[in-house]
């Protein structure tokens, strides 16, 4: 049965470098978090440390009531599905998905019922006899996942599963993966550093960066709401553009970049700004790609005319490299706005979500209403 | 003129192979047709492929008229015992050198490499006192001792870069299934190990098995022979029973070959494909 599960002041280092740092969050029964971040950002040693295959330096886990920082893996009831599969190269499908139900001795006819059930939800049925060499890379990665939920253990653990699958795997695998979730009602930690696997499946996202929390909470909490400029530009896609500048009193609040862009903060966002956002403060100003758009469809007064320099045309959209005022920005207009490299653009600023940062803390200098 | 060159190069290829091939199967074939001559044919010069009058009558006089069935005996259970020890001690020493960190991993390791550069018949003579000292000489013992001296480093070498190929994350996942450190090492890793274990396995057999100074030295009641030390005793100074000494020499090669024959089957290579992403 699924269980909540405890992260409580986590810290781990490895001869006297640490890579974890005072690391706390729960998650809920039945709840899908995701932890991401950049690579060796220490999301995976959360993983193993919950698993028991890492020791803590510092802190506990707790899985439902039980505490089980210094459990055996074995002890612990959960499952994990590794990166690289990690199946038994000299055992069926059949006995792979068996083999922890084996060990745990269950009788013969609930492996079978456990197994064929799992084989069922996983499309696996043809495939039960066969050794994991003669499967596709999305197939062993489903048997890694028919071995986990044959357990109905209490909380799952997926490190990276997807991250050896080509993109068109990975989306349908993705897929699966939340469906799974929604029938199992599991307890789910998933690790990644893809950014788009975060926000389609969490309901609630850990970003970690150098062994710290940089921020919790839900997707799209973390993409309106990025707590500093590091989970600002972590999540979203096209990552966010970053504008360095300072703010300044010319008849009202406004933003002069480093390199002299220079507009005025529009009144219907200046009261989400935090106190802090005053003339003088030197500041990071934050645009989205998908939040400049053309003159026709902007919703402010605050107008750009950018050059265009690189064009990536994706088929629904084009993303598209442009000078503005001397930054190089990246934009993302729909179809059918196809510029050509050399064109002028009139571009308005979309800036409902405003994005601004304190150079010096990095942290955001804009109300979160759910904080 | 590109295939001429080429079928030239094959013919030279194919002498050369059908020389050495040659070179190898002289002295089989030899010692063969020896051990089925008559007595009073063993040094006949004729030119014959294959004796006119083949006889089984070196064989049985072997086994009758000397204590060979002993001799044999006494070799199998020095070697397998051997091989068996060689093969668990060096199988956990491996997984010990290739899994954990620990101060002067590399040192050990390096350590037991240079014992490989030291033939064991250097160290005969303090081993010899080292045996005596704790009543060793002339038991099955000491010799297994000293052999292993000989087998462990490379046996090791071998099952370390064996268990450095395995992935980790099998361990880990068994671990996570529901067995111990031991468990996963014992259920999961020594399966897929069994190529390195039989070629570990045949390296103490063909090692041990021929093998006579180490034994010479040590053993020295005439029950306790291996089939080497039996086999001198078939020279004389005047007289070597060759059709004896050739009979048994053949006998003496099915052991190993059956050994050879059987773990062949475990010498398949890449049995941990497609268990973890390439």
């Amino acid at each position: 049965m699924a269980a909540s599960l405890d992260i409580i002041g986590v810290s781990k280092a490895y001869d006297k470098k640490r890579v974890l740092d005072d690391i706390s969050f729960q998650v809920n029964q039945g709840e899908f978090v995701v932890l991401v971040g950049p690579s060796g950002c220490g999301k995976s040693t959360v993983l193993r440390i919950v698993a028991g295959l890492e020791q803590v330096s510092e802190g506990s886990v707790r899985i439902g009531s039980r505490e089980v920082t210094k459990f055996e893996p074995k002890d612990r009831n959960i499952a994990m599905v590794f990166q690289d599969y990690a199946l038994y190269p000299h055992k069926s499908v059949y006995e792979n998905i068996a083999f922890g139900l084996r060990i745990r001795k269950f009788s013969p006819a609930d492996i079978d019922r456990r197994v064929q059930d799992a084989a069922e939800k996983l499309d696996l049925k043809s495939y039960l006899q066969r050794r994991p060499a003669a499967l596709s890379g999305g197939q062993r990665q489903r048997v890694a996942i028919g071995r986990a939920i044959v357990r109905q253990p209490d909380v799952f653990l997926f490190d990276e599963p997807l991250s050896n699958l080509d993109a068109k795997l990975r989306g349908s695998m993705r897929l699966s993966i939340a469906k799974l979730h929604k029938e199992l009602k599991a307890t789910i930690v998933y690790v990644t550093h893809d950014q788009i696997e975060a926000m389609t499946l969490a309901d609630k996202i850990v970003v970690l960066n150098d062994g710290v929390i940089q921020q919790m909470g839900a997707p799209l909490d973390l993409y309106y709401y990025p707590r500093n400029v590091f989970v600002a530009t972590f999540i979203g896609s096209p990552p966010m553009n970053m504008i360095h500048g300072r703010l300044a009193d010319e008849q009202g609040l406004t933003f002069i970049s480093d390199k002299g862009l220079q507009f005025k903060i529009p009144k219907t966002v200046l009261s989400h700004l935090l106190p802090e956002a005053r003339p003088g403060k030197k500041v990071v100003l934050g645009i989205r790609a998908e939040n400049l758009v053309d003159s026709q469809q902007g919703r402010t007064d605050i107008h750009f005319t950018a050059k265009v320099l690189v064009t990536e045309p994706l088929g629904a959209s084009t993303s598209v490299y442009c000078a503005i005022g001397g930054h190089e920005v990246q934009i993302t207009l729909p179809e059918p706005s196809r510029p050509s490299v050399g064109d002028q653009l009139n571009l308005t600023w979309w800036a409902e979500h405003i994005y601004l940062f304190d150079a010096e803390t990095t942290l955001s200098l804009v109300k979160n209403p759910g904080s | 003129m590109r295939g001429n060159l080429s079928f030239t190069r094959k013919t030279i290829y194919h002498l050369v192979l059908i020389v050495a091939a040659i070179f190898s199967i002289l002295p089989l074939y030899r010692i063969i047709t020896v051990a089925l001559r008559p007595g009073d044919k063993i040094f006949t010069t004729n030119f014959e492929i294959f004796p006119e009058t083949p006889t089984l009558e070196n064989f049985t006089a072997v086994f009758s008229q000397t204590q060979f069935i002993t001799w044999l005996a006494n070799s199998l259970i020095v070697t397998i015992l051997t091989a068996f020890i060689s093969v668990i001690l060096s199988a956990t020493a491996g997984y010990a050198l290739s899994r954990f960190r620990f101060p002067m991993r590399s040192g050990v390791f390096m350590f037991l490499m240079a014992t490989q550069m030291m033939p064991a018949v250097m160290l005969l003579l303090p081993l010899y006192f080292m045996l005596r000292r704790f009543g060793l000489i002339d038991t099955y013992a000491g010799v297994i001792v000293v052999y292993m001296m000989t087998t462990l480093p490379f046996c090791i070498w071998l099952l370390k870069g064996y268990f450095d190929t395995i992935p980790r994350s099998l361990e880990q996942a068994a671990q996570v299934d529901g067995l111990t450190a031991i468990g996963a090492f014992w259920k999961v890793v020594l399966p897929l190990s069994t190529p390195s274990l039989a070629i570990a396995m045949l390296f103490c057999v063909t090692q041990i098995w021929n093998e006579y100074i180490v034994a010479r030295v040590i053993l020295q009641t005439a029950e306790l022979y291996t089939w080497p030390l039996g086999l001198f005793e078939l020279q004389g100074d005047f007289d070597t029973r060759w059709g004896m000494f050739a009979a048994a020499s053949v006998t003496v090669t099915v052991p190993v070959t059956a050994a050879f024959l059987y773990s062949s089957k475990w010498l398949l290579t890449g049995l941990t494909v497609g268990g973890v992403k390439g």
